[in-house]
């Protein structure tokens, strides 16, 4: 795959071959040192770190993006700059480019000069009135085919190489792994946090259930039916109208006077 | 495998309880189903158990794969370190492979800042029954409709939860068994008081 490199330029070669090992050594230790940030689910932090460390990864790049392909929820997209959010925008307007024909078909997309790529002529013109001329796509993958892709862009024509690329699809792998576990990571959050609520709320709603069966003698049913109708009558929620008769049932108990 | 008869009811009545029409309980699990599977290799399936006032309430989830594979692994998180205080509370992953979890084991305990020990492999590796089943919802309701009624009776929460536990100390039984003993006596109103 790689090609051959004359004598003449083996020196400078090999110093630019170091100094991209290094670069990418230093991202891929950032990789695994990662953490969930503060916002709801931490996974596009996470994804935006990836396409950061992608940018110091691999040489030439000037911008990252990512994109993250999910069954059931919108694609996850982030950009390392504003300048690849508009970018990958227009690319996905368009329907067409280098990231989603590297997502699609699974392998690496690369070209120096998109203003007259013919493989996404639309998408080329475009990014190219933008000073992008460069773009490196590597697919994310998965076990069972690709679960997403990264896109490096550069202003410069012909900033990436086959170097580029062999960097690139190294560096690809364990980001893929990472993305893969923290998307997993983000959803059991979501499950957890979403399951602990909906118990608390059913909490209240059978001490409510309690408390009119109580009062009542009802049946669970009939008590349910009943918080049911209050709920849809008052326009509140289920547990609203139930906090408010267990709010009341504590009130009442805390203002008892002391048995003696 | 199949799930419990009860299983899709649970959920749509959790959901309800939530009261947030754009979330639906069992899309989420489906989605994390989903993701798991693509992040480990032979996932099966997984638990959550929520443990609340020391009621444990079990919601299980496996794929089609369950039906003709043994778990040869699992990865125990604790919830307290995805965001829920309550303790015991767990997520259990199973797969088939051995070592399966390894690498998302690293991910997770890096990812969340953990020591080591907190994430537990293999602990557990027996898979749940059923594809889908929620477990303890029932003595769960009867506990806290238990506190209703005893909240009624003018006691304050602690009181009343306190009061579970001592019935079910006297009778030998769990607070749950003590709770549906109390909701079986229920026979005559008991006006609010003041």
């Amino acid at each position: 795959m790689a090609e051959r490199l004359d004598d003449s330029s083996r020196g400078s070669d090999n110093r630019e071959a170091e100094a991209g090992a290094a670069g990418l050594r230093g991202s891929l230790d950032d990789l695994s040192r990662l953490a969930m940030s503060d916002g709801p689910d931490g996974l596009e932090t996470l994804l935006r770190q990836v396409a950061e460390f992608a940018v110091r990864a691999i040489p030439g790049a000037d911008g990252a993006g990512l994109t993250l392909l999910e069954l059931d929820r919108p694609a996850t997209m982030v950009a390392s700059a504003d300048f690849v959010r508009d970018v990958d925008a227009i690319q996905y307007g368009l329907g067409q480019g280098p990231c989603i024909s590297a997502a699609s078909e699974g392998r690496t997309m690369m070209s120096g000069s998109l203003h007259d790529e013919r493989r996404w002529p639309r998408f080329g013109a475009r990014v190219a009135e933008l000073g992008v001329h460069s773009v490196l796509s590597l697919p994310l993958l998965g076990p069972a085919g690709p679960v997403g892709a990264m896109n490096v862009y550069a202003h410069a024509r012909d900033s990436f190489d086959l170097q580029s690329i062999e960097i690139g699809e190294l560096y690809a792998i364990p980001a893929a792994v990472s993305v893969r576990n923290a998307q997993a990571l983000a959803q059991a959050k979501r499950v957890a946090v979403q399951l602990e609520a909906a118990l608390r709320n059913r909490a209240l709603i059978d001490q409510a259930i309690g408390i009119l069966r109580s009062r009542t003698g009802s049946t669970v049913e009939e008590a349910t039916k009943q918080l049911s109708a209050d709920s849809e009558s008052e326009g509140r929620t289920l547990a609203t109208v139930a906090e408010r008769i267990v709010s009341a049932a504590v009130s009442r108990a805390r203002s008892r006077p002391p048995t003696e | 495998m199949f799930e419990s008869s009860h299983f899709h009811g649970d959920l749509v009545a959790l959901t309800e309880a939530l009261g947030r029409p754009e979330i639906d309980l069992a899309a989420l699990f489906q989605s994390l189903g989903n993701s798991a599977a693509v992040a480990v290799d032979s996932y099966l399936g997984l638990s959550v158990t929520v443990v609340t006032e020391n009621q444990p309430v079990t919601i299980s989830r496996l794929n089609e794969a369950a039906s003709s594979a043994d778990a040869g692994t699992s990865i125990t998180i604790p919830l307290q370190t995805l965001g829920v205080p309550e303790r015991g509370s767990v997520m259990v992953f199973y797969a088939a492979t051995p070592g399966a979890f390894v690498d998302f084991a690293a991910d997770v305990q890096l990812a969340l800042g953990l020591e080591p020990g907190v994430i537990i492999l293999d602990i557990d590796l027996t898979l749940p029954n059923l594809a889908g089943e929620a477990t303890g919802l029932a003595d769960f309701s009867n506990f806290h409709q238990a506190v209703g009624v005893l909240l009624e009776q003018g006691n304050t929460a602690a009181e009343a939860v306190a009061e579970l536990h001592r019935l079910a100390g006297v009778g030998r039984s769990s607070s749950a068994v003590a709770a549906g003993r109390m909701l079986a006596g229920l026979q005559h109103p008991h006006p609010p008081e003041g």
